[in-house]
């Protein structure tokens, strides 16, 4: 005899649910507009989009930024992400931001599309300044009191977020460019030319080569659990929710992992040796290597400009 | 709990990429020695599993949800060492692609939750599944293995963003390990149906005997 259930006889709800709500507080928008599949189960798998758009150099390929040498992009970029993100005014990030901004339009990026993945940017900054008033002590520019609770809001607390925002924006694009003009393959050509372990180059290719057919499978099993009527409850102690999506996990691991054997089989019998052809490149170029120092020295240049400002500020006093 | 750049200070950076480039150099050691180099594609697919997982979000409370971190599900099952190769590669791709965590910020992260969480995960489960026996203990142990995980990867994500100044510790801890604190919660209850589901199944008297990397031998 078949207990009844009482999830059976719920009836659908209609409206916000916690699966058709969108937000989640910890990673809001987590992907972005790009990435509807994260947003509850019955999103498309965009996903896909995203890793396409970087698989292969985006844009009019035919720039000199997409011949640039990936390792000396790859430098530049590190290195400009590493200088940028240390600047503190806001002049500074403004003019790293923008530098990269022209780079990316000089590289003839489509500037629509990266608008769309930045999009992602605004509610987090607009989290951050609405908080960090209220967090970071300083100079009050505005109080709320009411009884005995009393809000303070600091002009530091603004500012320091806006820093922060602008660093998040501006090593945004500088990662956006590296992977918009290079593509993956030749970022992962110039890392294992770094002494990046093999293992890892071929783990990172692997995993992108699959995202997609487990990522597949899983929204495969998502629809099926929406046909079979699953509801999932609201909050953390609705028990048949976590066993549903445990089930979920464990099979996607059973599948996966079967898939995995497979795979490894089926080429080992193509002769998978687990060795991998590694294409020398061949050697930068002295025009590579002088945009390379160009994006460096733009870097190293605000920051000097920006350590130089200040003494001469001091220097003022 | 993706850092983002500019978060952190560079001493702090630094020195977590320099400790995440020792763990990620002894797992790749570790696992080479019982698993051949010829089992990365199952080992990527395995990373790709987990990187879907991650987008299965569950309920928390209030209309809020949470989603997987797999630290403690990806060591249970297959070994700390694997773990922390499979996550590092999930962080990885994340951050070229989703810019979901930081360039400079890649060594915190990895630290956080690809060495800490599945050590802590696996150090727990050890610990408490050998205190209690039985299929109970099981359960026991690998709930806390989780939630201690997320903990854990809360916890010194904090401690890195507070020690670089960015955030007062008084706010970014309570906040941090308030929310993980109920994350946690769906991680454990999410990671006991798997593990109990997976164990069933491959009929294993220790998990582990599975494990592409031996690590849970």
């Amino acid at each position: 005899m078949v207990k009844a259930r009482p999830w059976r006889q719920r009836p659908a709800r209609k409206g916000r649910g916690v699966t058709s709500w969108s937000f989640s507080v910890n990673f809001c928008a987590r992907y972005g507009n790009s990435m509807k599949w994260h947003k509850g189960w019955k999103g498309s798998a965009d996903v896909s989009q995203v890793v396409d758009h970087f698989l292969q150099p985006g844009g009019h390929s035919g720039s000199f930024m997409h011949r640039l040498d990936p390792r000396v992009k790859v430098v530049a970029v590190v290195g400009f992400v590493v200088l940028s993100t240390m600047l503190t005014s806001r002049t500074g990030l403004a003019l790293a931001a923008g530098f990269l901004l022209v780079l990316t339009a000089a590289a003839r990026l489509h500037l629509r599309q990266l608008a769309g993945r930045l999009l992602w940017l605004l509610p987090f900054a607009g989290v951050m300044i609405l908080l960090f008033p209220f967090i970071i002590p300083g100079e009050p520019f505005w109080r709320w009191e009411w009884g005995i609770l009393t809000l303070t809001a600091t002009r530091e607390g603004w500012q320091h977020a806006l820093m922060l925002s602008l660093r998040v924006f501006t090593a945004v694009l500088a990662v956006n460019f590296l992977m918009a003009t290079t593509g993956l393959r030749r970022v992962l050509e110039a890392l294992s030319f770094f002494r990046v372990p093999a293992v890892f180059i071929q783990l990172i290719e692997f995993t992108i080569r699959y995202i997609y057919v487990v990522g597949d499978e899983l929204r495969r099993m998502n629809t099926a659990r929406a046909a079979r009527g699953f509801v999932p409850g609201r909050h953390l102690f609705h028990r048949h929710t976590f066993r549903t999506l445990g089930q979920t996990i464990a099979v996607l691991f059973i599948r996966s992992w079967e898939r995995g054997e497979r795979i490894y089989h089926a080429m080992l019998a193509r002769g998978y040796s687990g060795e991998n052809r590694k294409r020398a490149l061949p050697p930068p170029g002295g025009w590579d290597l002088a945009w390379g120092a160009f994006i460096l020295s733009v870097a190293i240049g605000l920051r000097l400009f920006e350590l130089g400002g200040l003494i001469w500020l001091l220097s003022l006093k | 709990m993706h850092i983002p750049d500019g978060f952190l200070d560079p001493k702090i950076w630094v020195g977590a990429s320099a400790l995440s480039a020792g763990a990620l150099a002894a797992a790749v050691s570790n696992t080479r020695k019982v698993l051949e180099d010829r089992q990365v594609p199952a080992l990527g697919v395995m990373a790709a599993f987990i990187f879907a997982a991650q987008m299965i979000n569950f309920p928390v409370a209030g209309g809020t949800s949470g989603h997987l971190l797999g630290g403690a599900l990806a060591a249970i099952l297959l070994g700390p060492w694997s773990a922390g190769l499979i996550l590092t590669t999930v962080l990885v791709i994340q951050m070229l692609f989703f810019y979901d965590g930081g360039l400079t910020a890649l060594g915190a992260n990895v630290l956080n939750m690809a060495v800490i969480a599945p050590w802590v995960a696996y150090g727990a489960y050890r610990l408490v599944g050998g205190l209690f026996k039985g299929n109970a203990g099981r359960t026991v142990a690998t709930f806390l293995a989780a939630w201690l995980s997320v903990m854990a990867a809360a916890l010194a994500c904090s401690l890195e963003i507070a020690f670089s100044g960015t955030v007062p510790l008084a706010v970014v801890l309570p906040a941090m390990l308030g929310w993980h604190a109920l994350i946690g919660i769906g991680e454990g209850l999410i990671t006991v149906v798997v593990v109990s589901f997976v164990s069933r199944l491959w009929g294993l008297e220790q998990t582990g005997q599975k494990s592409y990397a031996g690590g849970a031998q």
